[in-house]
This record gives structure tokens, C-alpha cells and sequence, in this order.
């Protein structure tokens, strides 16, 4: 994946990193990810497979877990509880071996999204001061046994996905604005006064240097991810009523500061039942995916250009991930993966278990 | 409010008898539902204010038993996850079930203690376990009993009041919806997945917990819902009945062309877990504490078991319907 090159480049220079082949690239790294999965009985599990969709490794986790981020220049994988879960387990992806579990601080809970540092010191994870309702980033040092080390405050509710921008500094965070508390587990509590954001936060300064506002405050917003280019695109979760027909892409180009909203064709907006899981972009193609499992559709849009292209059904789909070469690779909530090839609008299914993949896949 | 409601209900009457399609057939039934649970609702809150004015002994009956008719009517519309129902957590906001950390109770009793007044805003602010049918049933049969009669004074007046007013919303709203709901066909395996869902729930969670079917083999009667008033049964019994009533004349709609024998088979299955809850008590503890008693909850489990495997073995099988994972419980 190229973002992910990039922040294992560290630094590199813009121009360096253009220079460089995807296709070449591509060929130095096997091709493996990771994704939380629960089994057919109802066991959570974190699964390792290939890209033709084969599960090399199974590995038992005490809550039901949510993503993960590669740690840079090592096999190791921080991979999250979801809400309101307390654990970040740490796993050897290369052995397929949990090596460490590290529970959240008392009166805290992950999101189930954290980005590593390009040079994969320090590991940053969205969590939840919840006698506070406060977001915040935990910052944790991995060469320390994950030792906490710090603690930014978002000044929002609900911070979920976090990833780190080209530049290796800042970080851009999709903030749902929703309100909760263990006590109540997953239930909903502020719906009528919810203020979801786009964060960009410098990660060095901690200071929140942009925030963006969907088109509606019960536009909740927890899934994005960024190119190269320091393009955003987001993804809402309409907590509204389901008549109602919100846009549900956001757009954002950090070094201009142009935050906009792209609207999907009626046909789309009808069927996609205002959710959507997750967001991936292919910088080979300049294709963004994003999953709609409420309406069994994965959505391809022309991220340069803030363009729907197609759409495409897939029942239950939810996790995505695109492929060194280009194109993705899909998981569906009812056991199958699949690969769709650039350019294509037919997907190949590659595998088929009584696995329920869950909401997203991460290279490893 | 009830001159309001009696004037829905009228209206929407004969549109369960005329409707032609079976989303158009489950809206109407649902809006005699939630006509019913707005209805009820006004007139639990006018017997709290009436009773929080002059609290004396007769009162406080006359509210338990208005409480017992609202809360019956919500257990009847209970089973329909999606629609307005889902806004601002209006489910929950009328039933916070189940309660393993006893909320209902500790913050009840914090609201109870407030310095200032709690008002209507005040509640806006709080959360749900103060809010709906368990925080009333907590003042009104528990608190009550032990503390004396308007003890629980304003607060469960304005917690009648904002339970009022969610109903009435909640009745306003599906109305609103009819249009969006009738022109969408996946609202037909939404139906259906709320219902096999509401039925998972009763049998496993609302009867087989307190059986202590799910772990420890303990039988623990304040697992159930409504054990304050002792009508955990009379709840699965109104939501047997709510599905009997409003889900089963759409799903005939459905099926009654493409698979006569399975309805058939669906109604007889439905009727016999209704016969079966029909027959026990309104409370579950004393039926927790024997044999004999015990024995009439098991058969009640079975013949809810025997529903739930026909509704997701034959009927979901039948229309194609299935329960995503992501889609059902995402983040």
C-alpha cells in the first residue's frame, strides 16, 4: 500500500517518493493482512491471510477487536479492541503470535484505530476519558513495552480513525461526536447534539491545527484514510432518520484546507442506507473505496477529481484494502473475500468460510 | 394528548384493512402500535401529575396500573428495531434492559437527592436509565413502597411527562416514515429480521438469563425485565402478542401465496408459545423458586426455541433473508 510505504520512508521527499514504481515496489513485499474476525459461534479472533483470501494464522482475542496499524520497520502489529473495549493486543504478524496485551489507563477505552510514527517509535491511539467524555490520543512508546508517554486532548467526543499524513507529522482524525459510556455499553447518548469533526492534529505539538464540520451535526464521521497527496476522504454515518438523504463522502485536501462534501448519485444515496464502514484509496489508480454493508455496496470514486464512478454489490461488505498493484481486495461480514481487479466492475471471489471478516483489513 | 391519539387511532383503522402490500399492511398495524403506547403513555403521565399533587393510596395503584398498560403497550411494539425508533436512541430511551450494574436504581436515587429542582431540561441531560418505563417502575414499585406514598415526587411526574412526550414522537414519526418505509422492499427482510431478532432476545435473554440457561445455572429473577412489579411474564406475553398482532398480518401478505403451508406452520408455532405464556402468571420469581414452576418456564423456552429455529430456518430461509454481521452491528 503506498501511504504505507511512505511513512516507512519516513521523511522521503515527495519527489523521491514519485520516483518510485508502485509495480516494483509492489514486488518486494509479500502480500498479507490482517482483519478482526468473530467465528461462526461467536468467538473473536484476529485472522492473518493471503491475498487470495487463505487463513495462515487465527489468533484469539478477549474482545472483539476493530483495525490495526503496522509498527514501521518491524513485524509487529498494534491491533484494537473495539468500543468499549480496553485492550491494544500486540501481535508478531510475521510468527502469527500475540506477544503482549496492554490495557487501557482506568476510566479509558480505545476506539479501535491507532497510527504508528514513521519511524514507529511512538504509537498513537484514539481512546475515551469517559467520566470526561473526552477524546483523546493516547501516545504510547513501542521500544518501551508500550509504556504510555502522553495523552493529547482533542477537545471532541468519539475520535475513531486516526492516520498519519505524508508529511510524517500531522495526523488527520475522524471524530464522530457521539457520546457514550461503559456503563451503557454501545448505546448512543447525545444523538440530538452530537458535533462529529475532522481533526487534523500536529502530533508533535499536540495542538489541533484544523477542524472541518460535516454539512449536518448528526453526520457522525470514523473512518477515512488519506493518499499521498494529503488527500482525505472520509466517510459519515447518518445519525438521522433513515428517510432522510444526507451527503456521506466528505472530501479534504489538508494543505489547502478545503473540506468539502461529494454527493452521490440518487440511485447510491437510495440503497446505501446512510453508512458507510470503511475508506481505502488505491494512490495507483486514484480510486477511493468505501464500504456501505447496510447496503450491501462498495463504492468507487475518482478521489482527485471528488467523483463517483460506480458501485458495486456485495452483500455484508465492510472491510477493504487495496492491492500493491492496484485494485482492492473485500471482505464480507458472511464469510467470502474478494479481489476486484482496476478497472473492473465484476468481482472475483477468491475464498468462502463461515468466517464473519469484520469491519477492516490492514496490510501486513 | 388522548383526544389526539383517539383521533389517530380512528384514522388509521381502516387503513390496516385496506392495505394492499405487506410494507403498506405493517405500517398501519405498527401505527395502531404506537398510537396505543402514545395513548397509554398520556394517560400513565396525567395519573402521575394528578397523583404527585394529592399522593394517597388509591393513587399510587391507579399509576401502577396505568404503568402496567403503557409498558405492556411498548412490550408490543417492542420488537421493530429499525424506523424512528433508532432516533436518538428512542429504544432505549424507553426501556434501558437489561441493568446487570442496577442503574436504574443508583441513579434514580441520585436524581432523587438532586439539590435542584429536576426539570424537564434537567432529564434531557441525563442519561437513559432515569428515563422510560424501568426508572418509573423503580419510584413507583420499589422506592415507593419502601420510602411512602409521594415519595418519588416531582421526579416521576417528569419522567411521565418526558415518556409522553417520546411517544408521542415516536407515533408522530412513524407516520412520517409511512412513505420512505412503504416504497423500500428491503423493509420486508428488515421486518422480519426484527422479529426473529425480538424473539432471539426473549428467549435467551429475557426468559433463559433469569433461568439461568446462559452460564452460571443460576436462576436469578432480577435478570428478567420488569421484576420491580413482578410482570416479567405479562412483557413476554404483550410482546408475543404485539408480534402476533401487528407482525404476523403483513407476513401473511407475504408468504401467503409463495409458502400457504409454512405460514400455517408459523402461526401455529407463534400460537403456541402465546398459549404457553398465556397460561402462567404475570411474575416469574415464584416460578423461578419451584419445580412445578420452573417446569411451566421450560416448556415456555421450548416452544419459544421452536419459534425462533422456524423463523430463521424456514421463513428468513424461504425470503432469502440474511443476517449480515457488519451490517447489523457495525462501528
Amino acid at each position: 500500500m503506498l501511504k504505507r510505504r511512505d511513512f516507512m520512508l519516513g521523511m522521503a521527499s515527495a519527489a523521491a517518493l514519485a520516483s518510485l514504481s508502485p509495480g516494483l515496489l509492489a514486488q518486494t513485499r509479500e502480500s498479507y493482512f490482517i482483519s478482526a474476525a468473530n467465528t461462526a459461534a461467536g468467538e473473536h479472533r484476529v485472522l492473518i491471510a493471503d491475498v487470495q483470501g487463505r487463513v495462515l494464522h487465527s489468533l484469539e482475542v478477549a474482545e472483539r477487536c476493530h483495525a490495526g496499524c503496522v509498527r514501521p520497520g518491524s513485524e509487529e502489529v498494534a491491533f484494537f479492541s473495539r468500543r468499549p473495549g480496553r485492550q491494544l493486543n500486540i501481535i508478531d504478524a510475521k510468527q502469527g503470535r500475540l506477544i503482549q496485551v496492554v490495557s487501557s489507563e482506568p476510566g479509558e477505552h480505545f476506539y479501535g484505530h491507532g497510527m504508528f510514527s514513521p519511524d514507529g517509535e511512538l504509537l498513537y491511539a484514539t481512546a475515551h476519558r469517559y467520566e470526561e467524555s473526552e477524546g483523546v490520543l493516547n501516545v504510547y512508546a513501542a521500544a518501551q513495552g508500550y509504556r504510555q508517554v502522553d495523552q493529547i486532548r482533542l477537545g471532541v467526543m468519539d475520535p475513531h480513525e486516526v492516520r498519519l499524513h505524508p508529511n510524517g507529522r500531522d495526523l488527520v482524525i475522524a471524530a464522530g461526536g457521539i457520546q457514550t459510556h461503559p456503563d451503557y455499553d454501545r448505546i448512543k447518548l447525545n444523538l440530538d447534539r452530537m458535533q462529529p469533526a475532522l481533526l487534523v492534529v500536529d502530533r508533535l505539538t499536540g495542538k489541533v491545527t484544523q477542524r472541518h464540520q460535516p454539512s449536518h451535526h448528526q453526520l457522525s464521521m470514523h473512518h477515512l484514510d488519506i493518499s499521498p497527496e494529503g488527500i482525505v476522504v472520509a466517510g459519515y454515518q447518518f445519525e438521522g432518520p433513515e428517510w432522510e438523504r444526507p451527503n456521506l463522502i466528505a472530501w479534504l485536501d489538508v494543505e489547502k484546507q478545503r473540506f468539502e462534501e461529494i454527493r452521490l448519485p440518487d440511485t447510491d444515496q437510495q440503497v446505501l442506507r446512510n453508512y458507510i464502514a470503511s475508506v481505502v484509496m488505491d494512490t495507483v489508480t486514484g480510486v477511493a473505496a468505501v464500504t456501505a454493508p447496510r447496503g450491501n455496496r462498495m463504492v468507487l470514486l475518482d478521489y482527485r477529481q471528488r467523483r463517483y464512478l460506480h458501485s458495486i454489490e456485495l452483500q455484508d461488505v465492510s472491510g477493504v484494502l487495496p492491492l500493491p498493484e492496484g485494485g482492492f481486495i473485500c471482505t464480507s461480514g458472511t464469510g467470502g473475500v474478494y479481489r476486484l481487479a482496476p478497472g473492473s466492475l465484476q468481482l472475483k471471489q477468491l475464498s468462502a468460510d463461515s468466517i464473519r471478516w469484520d469491519n477492516h483489513l490492514t496490510q501486513v | 394528548m388522548k383526544k389526539l391519539a383517539c383521533m389517530v387511532v380512528a384514522a388509521v383503522l381502516p387503513l390496516a384493512a385496506h392495505a394492499q402490500t405487506p410494507l403498506q399492511r405493517w405500517h398501519a398495524d405498527l401505527s395502531q402500535g404506537y398510537t396505543q403506547l402514545a395513548a397509554t403513555s398520556a394517560r400513565l403521565s396525567d395519573a402521575l401529575n394528578q397523583y404527585c399533587m394529592t399522593p394517597d393510596a388509591a393513587g399510587q395503584v391507579g399509576v401502577q396500573e396505568q404503568w402496567a398498560e403503557a409498558f405492556m403497550a411498548w412490550q408490543a411494539v417492542r420488537f421493530v428495531e429499525f424506523g424512528p425508533i433508532e432516533q436518538d436512541s428512542m429504544g432505549w430511551q424507553m426501556q434501558f434492559w437489561p441493568d446487570k450494574k442496577n442503574l436504574i436504581a443508583r441513579k434514580s436515587q441520585m436524581l432523587l437527592r438532586s439539590e435542584t429542582p429536576v426539570t424537564a431540561e434537567a432529564l434531557a441531560n441525563e442519561g437513559v436509565a432515569v428515563k422510560g418505563f424501568p426508572a418509573l417502575e423503580y419510584l413507583l414499585f420499589e422506592h415507593g413502597a419502601k420510602q411512602g406514598l409521594g415519595s418519588a415526587c416531582p421526579v416521576s411526574s417528569v419522567i411521565g411527562n418526558q415518556l409522553e412526550a417520546n411517544a408521542k414522537t415516536l407515533a408522530q414519526n412513524w407516520q412520517q416514515f409511512q412513505t420512505h418505509f412503504e416504497s423500500r422492499d428491503a423493509y420486508t427482510a428488515d421486518m422480519v429480521k426484527s422479529a426473529i431478532h425480538a424473539t432471539e432476545i426473549m428467549r435467551d435473554k429475557r426468559l433463559g438469563d433469569p433461568m439461568g440457561l446462559s452460564g452460571n445455572n443460576r436462576r436469578l429473577h432480577f435478570l428478567a425485565d420488569a421484576w420491580r412489579s413482578e410482570q416479567s411474564l405479562a412483557t413476554i406475553r404483550a410482546t408475543l402478542e404485539g408480534l402476533d398482532r401487528y407482525f404476523m398480518p403483513g407476513l401473511e401478505l407475504v408468504l401467503k401465496d409463495s409458502a400457504p403451508e409454512l405460514l400455517q406452520e408459523t402461526r401455529e408455532r407463534l400460537t403456541a408459545a402465546l398459549e404457553k405464556a398465556r397460561a402462567l402468571p404475570s411474575g416469574m420469581k415464584a416460578l423461578l423458586n419451584s419445580d412445578e414452576g420452573y417446569a411451566q418456564l421450560q416448556s415456555l423456552f421450548i416452544s419459544m426455541d421452536a419459534l425462533v429455529i422456524h423463523l430463521n430456518d424456514r421463513v428468513a430461509v424461504e425470503l432469502g433473508i440474511v443476517k449480515g454481521f457488519n451490517s447489523s452491528d457495525g462501528d
